[in-house]
């Protein structure tokens, strides 16, 4: 009970002041914006690299196991474009960035809560949600579906690097192929489903920081409960958005 | 609303509270009064810091009023007088609660930031003061992380001054300080009401930093207030918890200590 209030609070005043922070005038929270710019979106990048190159590779292997028995290698790239692209391209950056920046968010504002320094800003007369949940919305909004189209790229160029050298499919061939059936509908889907992931993954990060009352083992805990809430959100989502690309298709 | 911008005093009319069926004080009647350091004194855990959460509007008190000068704290429907009351307002938590992502500057900058259109150079040139004013005038670029105890807490003075409030709120000033530190705080607040002519509000346990600083006492004990006056007063008082607490007599713990070790003897 206590927790969905927290969430109602924050979520209220979120949106209280969202139209403020559209185009923040304040230094400070410009400055803050571009931190969590760079925290959520620089610093994923390696990470999100090296997983989409390797999701990229292993779907290329297995598909082509399969598609070798009824002669149809060929369309290695198809399959592995369509899954990348309207499923794990996604699914996979959204979980890296709940590991990474989702359980960051809930360790700082709970520290933060167990310091008092979230009070320290109430009496100061700055609204915490906005100071904090704010940039990190609008931060988590930019970065995480440019974070989406980068694994999509990146999963697509190593499936197709590697069907070249190891499975001996030539590459023009390969792209031609995947350019030909992707549609940008399904880039489209892709994007609004990294959008909603990055809503939900804010949300919750922020709202487990806010419940944190005992100390620093309850920080622990509320990271583990964000990142746990967090990915069967996303999984909710990802089943949402697809049942409604089904029916629209 | 209009927010004064001279002392007023705090009243406490009729106060109680706590937290959903944990009353911690029950009708609690004391004047704080303007201009003066009102020092609230009592054992750990007696709600000396509830109180202070309470006058600064981040609980709801279970029932009774707090006024600053005329207005009713606890009536204030509206966030945004609730807010601007809090600029008038400044507040020294127990550990300074200085926010560790951001510089002192930024830190002791922050409210001047929010509230005001200044232009950042005069910003900067006020949080230079200010850190001047507490001594840390060369600690501008450090994070509290890099300072000792007793610094952040100057620093939270130094933030919590910033926007030259009417009333000064310090939660514990001089807990987890070695003496020198503690009495530089004591010192320091002192100076703080002479200089600016805050009401200012101590809560502490710490009896160096009573006799030092104080004008006027509010002792709490067992949800009540147990005693309100001057520090003579204080001192005269026949009241066999206040004796203890100013000889500074241990009473259950070592009666159950000595009980303890009876026992084992007689094994």
């Amino acid at each position: 009970m206590k927790g969905l209030q927290v969430l109602a609070w924050m979520v209220s005043r979120l949106l209280g002041c969202m139209r403020l922070s559209i185009k923040p005038k304040k230094s400070f929270y410009r400055k803050r914006l571009y931190k969590d710019l760079a925290n959520v979106g620089a610093d994923s990048i390696p990470i999100v690299s090296v997983i989409s190159a390797c999701t990229g590779i292993i779907l290329a292997l297995q598909s082509a196991q399969q598609l070798e028995k009824v002669g149809a290698i060929s369309y290695v790239a198809n399959l592995v474009g369509v899954t990348i692209i309207n499923e794990l391209g996604p699914l996979l950056t959204a979980i890296i960035i709940t590991g990474r920046s989702g359980a960051a968010f809930t360790a700082e504002i709970a520290t933060m809560q167990i310091s008092e320094e979230i009070d320290a800003l109430e009496v100061m007369g700055i609204e915490p949600v906005r100071f904090l949940v704010v940039p990190k919305l609008i931060a988590m909004l930019i970065m995480v579906p440019c974070l989406t189209v980068w694994a999509d790229f990146v999963g697509i160029v190593s499936g197709g690097l590697f069907s070249s050298l190891a499975l001996g499919i030539n590459e023009t061939t390969y792209f031609n192929n995947t350019v030909e059936f992707l549609q940008l509908r399904d880039v489209f889907a892709g994007l609004v489903k990294s959008g909603a992931f990055a809503v939900s993954i804010t949300v919750i990060g922020c709202w487990q920081g806010f419940l944190a009352r005992e100390g620093a083992a309850d920080v622990g805990r509320k990271t583990t409960n964000s990142v746990v809430i967090s990915i069967f959100m996303i999984i909710l989502l990802d089943l949402f958005f697809t049942t409604l690309n089904f029916m629209f298709r | 609303m209009k927010v004064s911008r001279l002392a007023q005093d705090i009243t406490l009319k009729e106060l109680s509270l706590g937290y959903p069926g944990n009353v911690l004080m029950k009708n609690l009647n004391a004047v704080l009064p303007a201009g003066k350091i009102s020092v609230i004194l009592g054992g750990s855990g007696c709600g000396k810091s509830t109180l202070l959460r309470h006058i600064l509007g981040l609980n709801v008190p279970v029932s009774g009023e707090i006024f600053l000068g005329d207005t009713n704290l606890t009536n204030l429907k509206d966030e945004e007088e609730l807010r601007l009351l809090r600029t008038r307002m400044g507040v020294l938590f127990q550990d300074g609660a200085m926010l560790g992502s951001l510089t002192l500057g930024e830190n002791v900058a922050l409210p001047m930031q929010e509230h005001t259109e200044l232009p950042d150079e005069i910003i900067e040139e006020v949080v230079q003061i200010k850190l001047r004013m507490v001594g840390l005038g060369d600690f501008t670029h450090y994070f509290p992380s890099q300072l000792s105890g007793g610094m952040r807490k100057r620093a939270g003075l130094a933030r919590a001054m910033v926007m030259d409030p009417t009333t000064l709120l310090c939660d514990e000033p001089s807990s987890g300080l070695d003496p020198i530190s503690a009495a530089d705080l004591d010192q320091l607040i002192l100076k703080l009401k002479e200089t600016f002519n805050v009401t200012t509000i101590v809560v502490t346990h710490d009896l160096d930093s009573l006799f030092n600083i104080a004008d006027h006492v509010v002792v709490l004990h067992q949800g009540r207030c147990l005693y309100q006056g001057d520090l003579e007063g204080l001192k005269e008082s026949n009241d066999e918890y206040l004796i203890d607490f100013l000889e500074r007599r241990p009473t259950e713990i070592d009666n159950s200590m000595q009980r303890s070790v009876k026992f084992r003897s007689r094994d």
